[in-house]
C-alpha cells in the first residue's frame, strides 16, 4: 500500500469511521431523553361545566374546539379565530388570548384557558377553565370547566 | 372548488415578487434562486402577515393554501426529476480520494454534529410524538444536504465548472444529495410505518423491489424510448414529451403509494434517465421553464405561508436558532475542508470546497417541507432550519469570493475530461 493510499485510509477511519461511531452512541444515548407531551392538534371541546349567569359564559360556552401548535413546549393556541401563544409545562397547559373580544361584550379583557393534560388517556385529553379575566366596566369576569379530547391527525402524505 | 379569481391573484402576486426579489439579489451578487426564497417568507406570516394583516387573510385565505399547494408540489416533482436528472451515477464511480473523503465527511460529520445538537434541542423543540431517533436523523439529514444546483449555477458563473474545486465539489453534492434522501426516505417510512397497518418490512420489501426494477429493468427502455428518439431526431416529439411527463409522475405515485413520499420517485426516474449531454440538456431545456418561472416561485410562496419567525421568539429561541446556524457550517465547511486538505487539497480550494457544500438553497426547504409535514419538526424548528437555509446559502457567494478571488480559481482550473449533464449550469434552477 502506497503513502498515499495508507494516509487515505487513515483519515477515512478516522473522519468517518470514528464519527459514525459516535452516532450511533449519540443516538443510543438520546433513547433516554424525554420530551413534552404532544399536545399540538385539534382538541374538541366535549364538555363544559354548568354556565354562569353572565354576558360572558355565552362567548365561553359556543368554545367548540381548540386548536394547538406546538414546539415543545411553546405552543401556539387558536380559539374561536383568535390566536395566541401558550407554555407547556409539565402535564399543564396555559395560554392568555390578549385584547377585546366584542362578541362578549367584554372589551379589553383577556381570556385565559388553564388546563392540565391527562397523557395516559387515549386520544390525550385535557380539563381545565377558560376565564375571562377580572371585569371592570360592563362585563363580569367569569369562568367556565371545560374538557376537551385531542382529535386524531390526519395522515400525513406527500400532497401534504 | 377553487376561488380561481383569488388562485390567479396568488399566483400573479407571487410571480412578481419572487421576480422582484430575484432581481434584486442578483445585483448583490447573489444567485437568484435566494432571493426567491427570500420573496416566499416576504409573502408569509413572517412579514407580509405582520405587516398588513389584512391584506394578507385577503390574498392567502386558510381554505385557499390547498390548491396553491398542489401546483407548488407539481413544480416540485418536476423539480426533484430535474435534480435527479443532473446526477450522473458514472461520475460518483470516478471519484479521487478527495471526493471520496470529502463527500463522505460532509455527511458525517453534520450528522454527528447535528445529532448532538439533537440531544439539547429535542427536549426544547419536540414532542413525544417523535423519537429521538427520527428526529436526530432528520436533523443530521436536513444539515448535510447540499444544493447541488445552486452549486452547479455558482460554478458555472465562476467559470469553475471543469476545475479540479468544481469537478470535486459537484461529485460530492451529488453523493450527499442521494445519501440524504435515502436516509430521509428511510425516516419517512419510520415515522409513517407508526400510524399503518402495513408492516415495515413490507414496505422496505415494495421499496427495495421498485428500486431494483428502476435501476436495473428500466433504463435500458428509457434508453430506447427516449435517448434513441432523441438521436434520431434531434429531439422529442410531444408524445414522447407527455410519456416522460406520465412516468415521472406514476413514478413518484409509486414512491407515495409504497410509503416515502412522491418526491423520491421523480428523483429516482430522474437519475436512471440516461446521461448524454446533449440530451439531458434538451430535456431540462423542456422542463425547466415551466418549472422555474411559475411552479418553483409557488413553491417558495408556500414555504413562506408555513414559515412564521415570529414563533422563534425570546433569546432562548434565538439562540437555539444560532446554535443550528453554527452547527450545520461547522459540520458541512469545516468537516469538507478539513477532509479536503486530508486529501491533498491546499488549504484554499479546500475551504473554497467546504463553503460550496455548505450552501443547501432550495434543497433544503424541500426537505424541510417534508419534515413539517411528516411531524418529525415542529413549527418553531422548521422556522429555525428555514433561517439557517437561507443564511448557509446567503454566505456562500461573498465566502467564496474572500477565499478563492478569480485568481485563485483560475489557478485551480484544470482541464477535465467532458462531463455533466450540468455543463452549462445556466439552465440549472434552484
Amino acid at each position: 500500500m502506497s503513502s498515499t493510499n495508507r494516509k487515505f485510509v487513515v483519515a477515512y477511519i478516522v473522519l468517518v469511521g470514528i464519527p459514525l461511531l459516535a452516532l450511533a452512541g449519540v443516538l443510543k444515548a438520546g433513547h433516554h431523553l424525554s420530551s413534552p407531551f404532544a399536545v399540538d392538534g385539534s382538541w374538541k371541546v366535549e364538555s363544559l361545566g354548568p354556565p354562569v349567569s353572565s354576558a360572558c359564559s355565552s362567548f365561553l360556552s359556543s368554545i367548540a374546539s381548540i386548536s394547538v401548535s406546538q414546539s415543545g413546549t411553546v405552543l401556539v393556541l387558536g380559539l374561536n379565530g383568535k390566536t395566541t401563544t401558550g407554555t407547556l409545562d409539565g402535564k399543564s397547559l396555559r395560554a392568555q388570548f390578549p385584547g377585546s373580544d366584542d362578541a362578549a361584550g367584554c372589551s379589553d379583557h383577556s381570556l385565559t384557558l388553564a388546563a392540565t393534560v391527562d397523557p395516559t388517556t387515549d386520544p390525550r385529553s385535557m380539563a381545565g377553565s377558560l376565564s375571562f379575566s377580572n371585569s371592570f366596566g360592563n362585563c363580569a369576569s367569569c369562568s367556565i370547566d371545560f374538557r376537551a379530547i385531542r382529535q386524531p391527525r390526519p395522515p400525513s402524505g406527500g400532497s401534504h | 372548488m377553487p376561488n380561481l379569481f383569488i388562485l390567479v391573484l396568488q399566483v400573479t402576486v407571487v410571480l412578481a415578487a419572487c421576480r422582484v426579489t430575484g432581481m434584486l439579489f442578483k445585483k448583490i451578487n447573489q444567485p437568484r434562486v435566494v432571493g426567491e426564497m427570500f420573496a416566499g417568507i416576504l409573502l408569509g406570516p413572517s412579514f407580509l402577515g405582520w405587516i398588513a394583516p389584512h391584506f394578507s387573510a385577503y390574498l392567502f385565505p386558510p381554505h385557499s393554501l390547498g390548491f396553491l399547494n398542489a401546483l407548488a408540489q407539481i413544480g416540485v416533482i418536476v423539480f426533484m426529476f430535474l435534480v435527479g436528472l443532473n446526477i450522473n451515477p458514472k461520475e460518483l464511480k470516478h471519484e479521487g480520494h478527495a471526493a471520496v473523503l470529502a463527500s463522505h465527511v460532509s455527511i458525517t460529520a453534520p450528522f454527528l454534529l447535528a445529532a448532538l445538537l439533537s440531544l439539547y434541542l429535542y427536549p426544547r423543540l419536540s414532542d413525544d410524538s417523535v423519537a429521538f431517533t427520527s428526529f436526530a436523523l432528520f436533523m443530521g439529514a436536513a444539515m448535510s444536504i447540499t444544493a447541488f444546483p445552486v452549486l452547479a449555477r455558482i460554478l458555472a458563473e465562476r467559470k469553475m465548472l471543469h476545475s479540479r474545486l468544481g469537478t470535486v465539489a459537484i461529485a460530492c453534492a451529488a453523493v450527499d444529495d442521494v445519501t440524504g434522501w435515502i436516509i430521509l426516505a428511510y425516516i419517512v417510512v419510520l415515522i409513517r410505518s407508526e400510524h399503518s397497518s402495513t408492516s415495515i418490512w413490507m414496505v422496505i420489501g415494495g421499496i427495495t423491489a421498485f428500486a431494483l426494477i428502476m435501476v436495473y429493468a428500466a433504463p435500458p427502455l428509457l434508453e430506447r424510448i427516449f435517448l434513441d428518439a432523441y438521436k434520431k431526431w434531434g429531439s422529442l416529439s410531444e408524445n414522447r414529451m407527455a410519456f416522460l411527463m406520465f412516468l415521472v409522475l406514476a413514478s413518484a405515485l409509486c414512491t407515495e403509494r409504497l410509503g416515502i413520499h412522491l418526491l423520491f420517485g421523480a428523483f429516482l426516474l430522474g437519475a436512471i434517465m440516461p446521461k448524454e449531454p446533449q440530451f439531458i440538456r434538451h430535456l431540462r431545456d423542456r422542463f425547466e421553464t415551466i418549472t422555474v418561472t411559475l411552479l418553483l416561485p409557488l413553491f417558495f410562496a408556500f414555504t413562506g405561508l408555513r414559515t412564521d419567525i415570529a414563533l422563534v421568539k425570546g433569546p432562548a429561541m434565538w439562540m437555539y436558532c444560532g446554535l443550528i446556524i453554527i452547527v450545520a457550517t461547522a459540520g458541512k465547511l469545516g468537516g469538507s475542508t478539513i477532509a479536503a486538505y486530508l486529501s491533498g487539497m491546499p488549504w484554499r480550494e479546500s475551504a473554497g470546497l467546504g463553503t460550496l457544500m455548505n450552501t443547501r438553497g432550495l434543497m433544503e426547504l424541500v426537505i424541510l417541507d417534508v419534515g413539517l409535514d411528516i411531524g418529525v419538526i415542529s413549527p418553531a424548528l422548521f422556522s429555525m432550519m428555514i433561517v439557517m437555509a437561507l443564511v448557509t446559502t446567503f454566505m456562500t457567494s461573498p465566502v467564496l469570493n474572500l477565499i478563492c478571488p478569480a485568481e485563485i480559481d483560475s489557478q485551480a482550473k484544470i482541464a477535465t475530461a467532458e462531463s455533466v449533464a450540468v455543463e452549462d449550469g445556466e439552465g440549472v434552477v434552484a
